[in-house]
């Protein structure tokens, strides 16, 4: 009991010294650079090969079985919508692994996190947040603009004449 | 971007035309078949368009300049 009392103290007093410094006990497992990697702070990041998660990775698709899971997507088939592309090359591109119609670009054409978040206003006049569309390209993709948020984005209207 | 709203038909462009004018030109961006013009009306002021057409969108996809010209200072100014 005394053993017990004692660890408890020691807890408390570390628990102590942190809050004095001003940090959390887990700041030095925060990911520094913001790249989700190499922080081995335990939390689960999809993309994280070293998120401190011992999980293999079954289909060999870059993605742990773990992160398979989270995501839903089947950690025994590499391409679980069956798209083309493996379920790592979508989470790298910012694309639904579980969804066919969605995939990175044949042309290489970066897409955005922030694809989402965007909220169109207005009639594409200055200062307006533009109106979505979704036109073939040619490799055969239909290309969105909002997939291009991250960018700067030159529109030049043309004809084939 | 660019958005080809026509062939020499008349019609929207097809694949292996927008694969011509990619090639043509040795562009690296998307050219995109932009059927009847639809999106470059959406940026024009007014009923008339003039080809080409510029507009330019900052990050966030807002717009900067619709239907005008856009030049070398423009796209700097608006860098993320």
């Amino acid at each position: 009991m005394r053993h017990f009392t004692a660890a408890l103290a020691l807890v408390g007093g570390l628990a102590l010294v942190s809050a004095c410094n001003g940090q959390s006990a887990y700041d030095e497992y925060e990911d520094d650079d913001g790249d989700d990697d190499d922080d081995g702070n335990g939390i689960f990041n999809p993309g994280d090969d070293d998120d401190g998660i011992d999980s293999p990775d079954s289909d060999g698709d870059g993605l742990t079985d773990a992160e398979e899971e989270a995501l839903g997507t089947d950690p025994d088939n590499p391409d679980t919508d069956g798209d083309g592309w493996t379920d790592g090359e979508e989470v790298d591109g910012n694309t639904d692994p579980n969804l066919a119609a969605d995939h990175p670009y044949q042309g290489g054409w970066p897409i955005g996190a922030c694809r989402d978040q965007i909220q169109p206003n207005g009639n594409n006049r200055p200062g307006d947040i533009a109106q979505q569309f979704q036109l073939l390209d040619a490799y055969g993709d239909q290309v969105r603009l909002h997939d291009f948020c991250e960018n700067e984005v030159v529109l030049i209207g043309a004809a084939f004449w | 971007m660019t958005l080809l709203g026509e062939n020499m038909s008349g019609q929207t462009p097809s694949r292996p035309e927008l694969q011509e004018w990619a090639q043509g030109y040795q562009l690296r961006h998307p050219v995109l078949a932009d059927s009847g013009f639809g999106v470059t009306f959406s940026y024009v002021d007014g009923g008339q368009v003039g080809l080409p057409s510029f507009s330019l969108l900052r990050q966030g996809v807002q717009v900067v300049i619709n239907d005008d010209w856009v030049d070398e200072g423009d796209v700097i100014a608006n860098l993320p």
